[in-house]
């Protein structure tokens, strides 16, 4: 029974540390990041962002009501240890207490026999029976003074407590677990139940929901996005792709098809359809044939391509409840597909290995559009602006009546509008279009946010001068943001797009004349502690592989998180040099929110001729790329014999050399006969 | 060579009984790894504490104390025989092939598909051969006092978990997981042991008032309820019997230092021979050998102990066998500790007390960790491979590269398989005649291994000395393949990224 009790009072200690422990660092780190600065927001701040919701729901609303409760449940922890540290106080005063002969002669521990011998006789004119009549004191002075005295005085008894903690020797232990004891009592009805529950919860639930999590996430992929879809995507993918074709393809997600279609959806999509049949892309002379075929394909494509035009046109007004529940599930996955999507059309295609870059900006230029809300059509030439109009449709206030008005005033491209000073803006802006004075002040909070790239681009042979064909060359880009506000990392302008977008932008290197991607990556600037740890990597292997020295290497890693801190992105990447010729290569980066702020420039690579000199060392191994197995079999024997006179020069014994030599031919004919045996070390490259 | 054909053969009607994991037909996304691994981890945590159904004891002497660090046992559990099984019939299979009595080609599919099942059906018949060594034996009670019928459920138990954890060992090696199932459940075991002593919430009174087991919690408990609180603190940290706070804060200062020492790395530069553009840095590390001298090291003192502990029971005696070693039963846990010969020279000292009473036995013990554990580094280097010429011969064999884009399954149908041929890459140090390289990196190499294997004894030892919780031996083994662990991990997911998220 004594037993029990003391665990009553140790339980809440148990937990009490367990509470303890997370708790307080948490409350720290709460603390200190209270107390330094708030973050800042990253959000555009025209009216139009701030009235479309999303932010005041996801920012603002989120982080006060997040921060309120996990507040109140750590203040509540708090109160919770509160008392159990008041509980534990209370119950542990009437516990048994130590016998600890020191503290009741009060002394240190390791007295000298002298010492104890004083403070006995001290303690003995207050206590004593003959001094103090008191009959507590009498029962104090010989329950603990005189024991004390004697335990400490007796040489065995004292090295007996001073080796095991108690004047008798070593003492048996009980064993027992903090627990409450409706947990120990393991026999009866209780301990059946506890069993199973145990069991239950503790083992099988999160088994079954690991399964069902493996089971279900086998349909996807490591981006989320099914299987199914991807497959689709590369079939239907094709060379050369037109922008407004690339929806065709896009609408035929697996995700999508999987969104139902309901009966009473006829009626709202045959309304919508009337509203955007003019950016269906339908022949105009047999209009009638056109609509049947449009109708007769399947429900869930027409649904979905009719969706998405909504959101193109900005058409919402047409959909039920329902459908606008399917239109924000359709515009919900658009990013993740198209991502897929721009992958898919820049995976290696040709036996170069090379993309398709007509479709990859395709993908693009529809990424732009569905996060603008702007229709494909406005990106065509048309009349007056020589690139379209999307750019302009993009800000907030603007539609086709201010654009004409503007392009009476020669305002033709969106470029000319933000080389202007901002007082000719506004000036321009409030007199023409006959914007007030807050409309004007949101386009500039827009232009403002509007991110300008500068790319840097170099293309090189590692450690080499001039680029050969057959070389692994290695593509080195700085990426540089800047936006007018000073921000680095931001959420685009996008009003009209109901959920959260990052800003994305590829960096693609493509043969424009052949229609090639020769090398492509998605670059982000929102992330800065992992761009920056990846910069740093990437410098660093550069450097060791080129042999510098440590303080040169460590410099040239400062000086990249620099630049990395300062809004620059490293691009790095490899492939491999075709056959010799001049190449003019462009050089793209496309954001896939923003429209009208890519840049393109162009590169030109000169590929020479594969020299003797370029194969450093050993033998004349010259234009052997994509060599047979005949070729590979020759250079065997060269290598052969080269090996050999190295080893015979170099190695101590003959034996030695050749056994070496055996090996060295069972490891070739194992590497002949198992051409899939793919052996990675050594060689990161041609992964991007 | 026919005979040993034959020998592989032999196991081929077994195949068709012997469980297998499928190997995995697509490549599977990073986070699904990540689950997989935990939920192997998940069953083994779960199988080392389920208790054995139907023994009568586990009290008295455990001859296999020794050893239960390195073989992920614990004692009385479902998980008695750990990992033994899978290990043994490995190192044997290894030794068989090695040696050439079985000649395999592993270019061939269906010899290697052979070797695998063979060593699995090793394991198996090992488990088997071992728990009905250990009812035999009366580990559990003699089989009178069990019964028959208990005999052998237990010896079911006991086999059915070697086969869950070859099956879990295989599943992780099979693409599904990260790591191997092996190491990552030594580590998982001494993890659990360095929690439990500083959470855990038994109590232990022994005259003097509760105490709890767990480090941390005592710390608390005792600062709660003392009122002399310098006295409470001094003891929580220095108590004697039980763990204490200072043991944790020097188990946590030897993770730290062994992760500091893992940074510690010579990088040679390489490049390609004939393609050029390929450049690389060969990094050779200062733990070139990373945990392999102290298994290494263990398995040989462990394998002293048991030997010694059962000569000494039986013949103790003798004065051959004292000079091995004489054994007492420990007052504390009733486990025997070596106390006299040379296995109690080959112990660490108890404690800094302890060491300072037996200055001989603490400096004897100091120097054979350190010359055992260079040695054992430097021999495994030349066995396993990874000794300067070997690694001159890796990189300069041309090795063809065939790269596929690891295109999902059904791409196949669509689409020929894209292959990219990468250049035999044979790799040589700029600025070097090729002929130097292994010259080079016999520079490196053999002292990095000999030293890096000095410095893991040396942390060994510096982690008893402290009193660092499990053994010195365990954590090093833990924070090294945590550290490896950490390693594959982060490659998994730059790799995730590379391959377009496929």
């Amino acid at each position: 029974m004594a037993a029990t009790e003391e665990n009553s009072s140790l339980f809440p200690i148990f937990i009490l540390t367990i509470m303890a422990i997370p708790l307080v660092p948490y409350t720290f780190v709460k603390l200190s990041r209270a107390a330094s600065k708030k973050t800042k927001s990253i959000h555009c701040h025209c009216s139009a962002c701030s009235k479309s919701g999303k932010y005041k729901k996801s920012i603002f609303s989120r982080i006060s009501n997040f921060s309120t409760w996990s507040n109140l449940t750590v203040i509540l922890l708090w109160v919770a240890m509160g008392v159990l540290v008041y509980y534990i106080k209370h119950i542990s005063g009437d516990q048994v207490q130590v016998f600890e002969p020191f503290t009741i002669l009060g002394l240190e521990p390791g007295a000298t026999d002298s010492e104890i011998k004083k403070a006995y006789r001290k303690l003995s004119i207050q206590y004593h029976p003959d001094k103090n009549p008191d009959p507590e004191a009498h029962n104090y002075f010989v329950e603990y003074i005189s024991k004390a005295y004697q335990a400490l005085t007796d040489q065995v008894s004292r090295e007996n407590y001073e080796k095991y903690g108690h004047p008798d020797g070593r003492q048996g232990f009980q064993m027992g677990i903090a627990l409450p004891t409706f947990l120990l009592n393991i026999d009866g009805a209780s301990g059946g139940i506890l069993l199973i529950w145990i069991v239950g919860v503790c083992i099988l639930l999160p088994l079954i929901i690991a399964v069902v999590y493996l089971s279900r996430s086998s349909k996807y992929t490591g981006n989320y996005v099914m299987h199914q879809t991807l497959s689709a995507y590369y079939y239907f993918m094709k060379p050369s792709l037109a922008p407004s074709k690339v929806m065709d393809v896009f609408i035929k997600a697996a995700e999508y098809m999987e969104i139902p279609v309901r009966r009473p959806d006829g009626e709202p999509l045959q309304k919508l359809f009337v509203l955007v049949r003019s950016e269906l892309n339908l022949d105009m002379k047999n209009i009638k044939q056109e609509q049947a075929k449009f109708w007769k394909q399947h429900p869930a494509l027409v649904k979905t391509q009719l969706l998405i035009q909504a959101q193109l046109t900005r058409e919402t007004e047409p959909l039920t409840p329902e459908l606008h529940r399917d239109f924000r599930r359709v515009l919900e996955l658009a990013p993740r597909l198209l991502e897929e999507l721009m992958k898919m059309a820049t995976i290696p295609r040709t036996t170069q290995g090379h993309g398709w870059l007509r479709p990859a900006i395709g993908v693009l230029e529809l990424s732009q559009c569905i996060i603008q809300a702007v229709p494909l059509n406005a990106r065509k030439t048309a009349g007056a602006s020589p690139e379209g109009n999307a750019a302009f449709l993009q800000l907030p206030h603007f539609d086709e009546a201010v654009l004409k008005k503007l392009a009476r005033k020669k305002l033709r491209t969106f470029q000319e509008l933000l080389d202007m000073s901002p007082e000719e803006r506004a000036e321009l802006l409030s007199q023409v279009a006959g914007f007030s004075n807050a409309e004007v002040q949101d386009i500039e909070i827009v232009l403002e946010m509007m991110p300008c790239l500068t790319l840097d681009v170099t293309c090189e042979t590692e450690g080499e001068e001039g680029i050969q064909e057959g070389d692994i060359v290695t593509v080195h880009a700085w990426v540089m943001l800047k936006r007018l506000n000073g921000l680095i990392g931001a959420l685009p302008h996008a009003p009209h797009y109901p959920f959260h977008k990052e800003e994305n932008f590829w960096f693609l290197l493509a043969d424009p004349n052949s229609n090639n991607v020769w090398f492509s990556h998605k670059v982000s600037f929102m992330d800065e502690t992992t761009a920056i740890s990846a910069a740093s990597k990437a410098i660093e292997d550069k450097m060791e592989g080129s042999g510098a020295s440590v303080k040169e290497t460590s410099l040239a890693v400062r000086e990249a998180v620099e630049k990395v801190k300062s809004g620059a992105r490293l691009v790095m990447g490899k492939f491999q040099a075709p056959a010799e010729g001049n190449y003019n290569l462009s050089h793209y980066l496309l954001c896939d929110s923003w429209i009208g702020c890519d840049k393109k420039g162009s590169l030109k690579l000169k590929v020479s001729k594969r020299t003797r000199a370029g194969t450093r060392g050993g033998g004349g191994h010259v234009g052997e790329e994509g060599a047979g197995l005949e070729d590979d079999e020759e250079e065997e024997i060269e290598e052969e014999e080269y090996d050999e006179d190295y080893e015979s020069e170099y190695s101590e014994d003959e034996e030695d050399n050749k056994q070496q030599l055996l090996e060295k031919k069972k490891k070739k004919n194992k590497g002949k006969a198992s051409p899939s045996s793919s052996e990675e070390e050594g060689s990161g490259s041609e992964e991007e | 060579m026919g005979g040993g054909f034959r020998l592989l053969h032999l196991v081929r009607p077994f195949l068709a009984f012997l469980p297998e994991v499928q190997t995995a037909d697509r490549k599977i996304p990073f986070r699904e790894k990540v689950i997989y691994t935990v939920i192997s981890l998940f069953i083994f945590l779960v199988c080392s504490q389920l208790p054995l159904y139907g023994i009568h004891s586990t009290t008295g002497a455990d001859p296999f104390y020794w050893m239960r660090v390195i073989l992920a046992s614990s004692r009385g559990t479902v998980m008695e025989l750990g990992i033994t099984p899978i290990v043994t019939s490995g190192l044997v299979i290894q030794l068989l092939a090695g040696s050439k009595i079985i000649e395999v080609d592993n270019s061939v599919r269906e010899d290697r598909e052979l070797l695998n099942g063979a060593q699995k059906l090793l394991g198996i018949l090992i488990a088997v051969g071992e728990a009905v060594a250990y009812v035999l034996s009366g580990m559990y009670g003699s089989v009178g006092q069990l019964g028959v019928g208990n005999a052998i459920l237990i010896i079911l138990q006991l086999c059915f978990a070697g086969i869950i954890v070859i099956c879990l060992d295989e599943l992780l090696q099979k693409g599904y997981g990260l790591g191997s199932g092996i190491s990552l459940f030594i580590a998982t075991n001494i993890c659990e042991t360095i929690i439990w002593k500083a959470f855990s919430p038994t109590t232990i009174n022994s005259g003097r008032g509760a105490e709890f087991e767990g480090a941390v919690i005592a710390l608390f408990h005792l600062l709660i309820t003392r009122t002399d609180k310098v006295r409470a603190l001094r003891e929580a940290f220095y108590r004697q019997n039980l763990p204490n706070v200072t043991n944790l804060l020097a188990t946590v200062l030897i993770f730290l230092i062994v992760i500091y020492f893992q940074g510690f790395r010579v990088v040679l530069p390489v490049r390609s021979k004939n393609s050029r553009g390929q450049q690389g840095s060969y990094p050779i590390k200062l733990f070139y050998t990373s945990n392999m001298p102290i298994i290494l090291q263990s398995a040989l003192v462990t394998n002293l102990y048991f030997i010694s502990q059962l000569l000494y029971r039986k013949y103790g005696g003798n004065f051959f066998v004292n000079l091995l070693g004489t054994w007492k039963e420990s007052e504390y846990s009733g486990q025997s500790v070596p106390v006299g010969g040379l296995a109690y020279y080959v112990t660490a000292p108890s404690s800094l007390a302890d060491m300072a009473a037996n200055p001989f036995h603490a400096l004897f013990y100091l120097v054979f960790m350190l010359t055992a554990c260079a040695l054992f580094s430097k021999t495994w280097i030349e066995v396993s491979g990874s000794s300067a010429r070997d690694v001159a011969k890796q990189l300069k064999v041309r090795k063809r590269i065939k790269k596929q884009i690891f295109l999902p399954k059904f791409f196949i149908f669509l689409k020929k398989v894209i292959m990219i041929y990468l250049q035999e890459q044979q790799m040589v140090m700029p600025g070097h005649r090729d002929s130097n390289l292994q010259k080079e990196l016999n520079r490196y190499i053999p002292t990095a291994a000999a030293f890096g294997g000095m410095c893991i004894g040396a942390l060994t030892v510096l982690a008893d000395f402290m009193g660092a919780v499990g053994s010195g031996t365990g954590i090093l083994l833990a924070v090294t393949i945590i550290y490896q662990y950490f390693e594959t991990f982060e490659k998994e997911k730059a790799s995730e990224m590379g391959f377009f998220g496929f």
